[in-house]
């Protein structure tokens, strides 16, 4: 028989077995269900806000706070230095050039916990590597960072540098969010476009 | 050398020593199939040698198959993979003057390599003016940029845009392809140019 | 006949890959949902239950207690399991979830075993899955910001 005629029997029957393959790997995690739930069992993924509080004060380049609230939510507050991704588009493309640089870590947080672990678990699933939550969500950074005062008649240098980060991580929230609408808006854009995929590739 | 996920863990020396030799490898297989001969191209137009439709599409197609199956074992992420935006309007006017160049040319950049690398004087010519095109496009790119970027259509996939899954595109393409191939073959002992193909 | 048999390679090629692929499909340890699904569930809060929903519950139901083993065993529920989280996956936990009847309902002390549990479930195509919650919606910020006109970006950075 004509190999030409081999060759495309060949690839016909390839093509038929793709068309019926029971799932489609591209959609779905990478990880295998027990490697995932040993990292997520784990407990080394998440910061506290006094620790977050601290990396933003530093402006630590090595980490990327991640808003996952609706972008209404975002404009009201955030915390300073973060980009929000709505968690319903967490599987734009979009956002691929900031889930995928390995040594960045990535820091999710929604108004609690169940958001910020949702898309930990999927970002994580999904291969990305250096996945955080900020413990206690933003309702937690209101509690501690913007509302606590210290309380007592003597002050320990430690207890002294945790009062003053809080301060300092308040007085940069406050600045930020202040803002007026349309400076904010503007700067948000800015940050949002520098966050997407560079182009690159084979031309 | 993604998205072989493995190897992306490789230092860069590496990727670009792997990138070399496939390089090589690329070079030497279109210069054993014909391609450095300006002919097998022009063939392709009037219809007297269609190699190069069968041997690009059978690459992509193995490829395409090749990829989602690894990808289904687990050994390839495809999220690696870069797609390209698509610019329309680009897309169809570069597509058009490049088209028509490869014709007046006889050959395609990669081809023309390879012959230029065997010393093949019209090679060498097309090259220049490759070259000389690239230039005259970045110096004249302010004029022509608010065309260029129009109708940009973002980073589509055409299985997306069918809305069918990867694989049963991949068997639409297949049997596209081998349609192709079976009206390739019928055209080629229609305009059959003993006198062309016989020195190839 | 003599056409299947030059057609021989081609033959085993094609079914070799069958077999590895009902293989591949046969790995329990394979996620095989689209990661799209979780997002949905969670987005449209269809598997969160509070308290006085399961009080209401008719239909048969198992809650899926994923302690971290220090409260006496599941002094709050009836009909409940204890699995711990690192251990959700193990054979013998697997069986419990498989022969389960009715809704599977996971509850923990911390939200963030219950989160990850959830999705790690969900994309290993568990329906009927839902998280106990003690509040109707855990996601609602609880502080309002006062935006602090006198605050100056300018002024400070001078």
């Amino acid at each position: 028989m004509n190999v030409r005629i081999k060759y495309s029997l060949l690839l016909l029957g390839v093509g038929t077995i793709l068309a019926f393959l029971p799932f489609h790997p591209s959609d779905s995690f990478l990880l295998k269900s027990d490697e995932l739930l040993s990292v997520a069992a784990s407990g080394e993924n998440s910061f506290t806000v006094d620790q977050v509080a601290r990396m933003v004060n530093r402006e630590d380049s090595t980490i990327q706070l991640i808003d996952l609230r609706e972008a209404s939510q975002f404009k009201e507050c955030n915390i300073p230095g973060s980009i929000n991704i709505p968690f319903s588009d967490l599987l734009n493309p979009m956002w691929e050039g900031t889930f995928n640089q390995r040594n960045l870590r990535k820091i999710f947080y929604g108004n609690g916990d169940q958001t910020a672990n949702y898309a930990w678990a999927i970002a994580t699933g999904l291969g990305y590597k250096n996945n955080y939550i900020m413990k206690g969500g933003l309702n937690e950074w209101f509690k501690t960072v913007m509302l606590s005062r210290f309380e007592g008649e003597k002050i320990s240098p430690a207890e002294n540098a945790l009062y003053e980060t809080r301060f300092n991580a308040r007085k940069a929230f406050k600045q930020i969010n202040s803002l007026p609408d349309s400076l904010k808006s503007r700067y948000f854009k800015a940050k949002n476009i520098k966050q997407m995929k560079l182009d690159g590739g084979c031309q | 050398m993604g998205p072989l996920s493995i190897v992306s863990e490789f230092p860069e020396w590496l990727n670009l020593l792997i990138a070399f030799f496939i390089g090589i490898g690329f070079g030497f297989a279109l210069e054993q199939a014909g391609f450095s001969s300006s002919r097998r191209l022009a063939g392709m137009f009037y219809g007297y040698d269609t190699t190069v439709l069968k041997v690009f599409f059978t690459a992509a197609i193995v490829a395409l198959a090749g990829s989602q199956l690894l990808s289904f074992f687990g050994l390839l992420n495809l999220k690696l993979v870069f797609v390209n935006p698509y610019y329309a309007n680009s897309a169809i006017l570069g597509g058009i003057i490049m088209g028509a160049g490869f014709i007046m040319g006889g050959y395609c950049p990669g081809t023309g390599i390879s012959a230029m690398s065997i010393g093949k004087i019209d090679a060498m010519v097309f090259l220049l003016g490759g070259m000389l095109g690239a230039f005259l496009f970045m110096e004249t790119y302010p004029l022509i940029q608010s065309i260029a970027m129009e109708n940009y259509k973002g980073n589509m996939r055409i299985d997306e845009w069918l809305g069918v899954s990867p694989g049963v595109f991949t068997l639409l393409l297949i049997i596209a392809a081998v349609a192709m191939f079976w009206i390739a073959e019928l055209a080629e002992k229609k305009f059959s140019r003993p006198d062309i193909t016989s020195d190839i | 006949m003599s056409q299947i048999k030059s057609l021989r390679i081609v033959i085993l090629i094609v079914g070799v890959l069958l077999v590895l692929v009902f293989i591949r499909n046969s790995d329990q340890n394979v996620f095989k949902e689209k990661a799209k699904t979780a997002i949905e569930a969670a987005w449209n809060k269809s598997n969160l239950l509070t308290f006085d929903q399961l009080k209401k519950y008719t239909t048969p139901y198992l809650i899926i207690d994923i302690g971290d083993g220090k409260r006496p065993d599941s002094l709050l529920f009836q009909r409940a399991v204890k699995i711990t989280f690192s251990q959700l996956l193990d054979k013998a936990n697997r069986k419990v979830l498989d022969e389960a009847n009715g809704e599977l309902i996971l509850f923990a002390d911390d939200v963030a075993s219950a989160s990850r549990a959830w999705v790690i479930l969900n994309q290993l195509g568990y329906k009927n899955l839902r998280i106990l919650t003690l509040r109707s919606n855990p996601e609602e910020l609880n502080y309002k910001f006062q935006p602090d006109t006198t605050a100056r970006l300018e002024q400070d950075s001078l």
